[in-house]
């Protein structure tokens, strides 16, 4: 524990001071992640508008740590141009000192859905399926490298082929365990 | 991480935490307060949240952070440095705002010339210590 959590679970035994301090932080974490995300994405304050239908100015007003006029509708509207999804939720003070204490520019940014990690593994996933259906099972044991030189392609990194070699799904630095249930659907 | 200071007078006397301690501070505003330290604190170099401090206007290097409360709008005066300007903040002097006028009037003038003496003497700082810490 830091010595600002153990300093804030301290002071919010004051009823007052700790909505006063909460609504504040939650203020200024919606104004400075919307101003992230935008960053982010290397957008201006004008395309964010562009994108949401709405005028520059009410954008810099929204970034601005001092806006406290907050309304569903308005940051649905700002979630759907960014490409994420708003949660809204009621949370405990201690899940909240937590928020603070995870304050950063890193933990604020988040990727739009065509950059989703947990999409683009079911890409990866599907594409993998689908060629197993074309191949007998020796010809799948060879596919893994296969599969990730497109992805690599997708991402436009550099490239690494690697020899494949029978008995080994997933040979690639990536860490990833053989997927046995893959090959059982391919099979299918 | 940013560290933030205390400017100390020629008494070795801590001048914003008599601001504070003196100051008749609703509960929730020492909050909003507090929150707003913090995150300046907290703030990396490439996040300082848009708003958060604004610019005295007439005296370049003073700045003031908001927060607002009931009856009057809380704004310590602090500047950069005065040692490391990319790492630091300093509080100056204590002020409230009412009807877009400091109280005291000439408090960014005090700030200013606290700045002037803690760049000659710049042993007469202290760390901040959060306001709501003290008894």
């Amino acid at each position: 524990m830091n010595d600002l959590t153990r300093d804030l679970k301290q002071s919010f035994h004051d009823k007052e001071y700790r909505h006063g301090y909460v609504d504040d932080f939650l203020d200024m974490s919606i104004a400075t992640q919307i101003k992230v995300l935008r960053e982010q994405r290397s957008w201006t304050q004008a395309d964010l508008a562009k994108a949401a239908g709405m005028l520059q100015p009410r954008i810099s007003a929204m970034e601005n740590v001092n806006y406290s006029s907050w309304s569903i509708k308005i940051l649905r509207r700002i979630a759907e141009s960014l490409d994420l999804t708003l949660k809204v939720s009621f949370e405990s003070f201690g899940d909240r000192i937590r928020d603070i204490d995870y304050f950063s520019r890193k933990n604020l940014e988040k990727c739009s859905f065509k950059d989703d990690p947990y999409f683009k593994e079911q890409v990866k996933d599907d594409l993998l399926i689908k060629a197993q259906r074309f191949l007998d099972v020796p010809e799948q044991r060879k596919l893994p490298n296969l599969i990730y030189l497109v992805h690599d392609r997708d991402r436009n990194e550099k490239q690494t082929v690697k020899e494949s070699f029978p008995g080994s799904m997933y040979n690639n630095n990536n860490n990833r365990q053989p997927r046995v249930e893959d090959l059982r659907k391919a099979n299918l | 991480m940013i560290n933030l200071f205390d400017y100390k007078d020629s008494n070795g006397y801590n001048v914003m935490q008599a601001w504070a301690d003196n100051m008749p501070m609703q509960s929730r505003d020492r909050g909003k307060l507090d929150n707003r330290i913090d995150i300046l604190e907290r703030a990396e170099p490439n996040l300082l949240p848009p708003g958060l401090l604004h610019n005295v206007r007439g005296y370049k290097h003073i700045m003031h952070l908001v927060a607002k409360g009931k009856p009057v709008t809380l704004c310590p005066m602090l500047c950069r440095g005065v040692v490391d300007f990319q790492s630091e903040f300093t509080f100056l002097f204590g002020a409230t705002e009412k009807d877009r006028k400091y109280l005291p009037r000439n408090a960014p003038e005090i700030a200013d010339k606290n700045r002037d003496d803690l760049r000659l003497h710049t042993q007469c700082r202290c760390k901040h210590e959060r306001f709501n810490k003290r008894p």
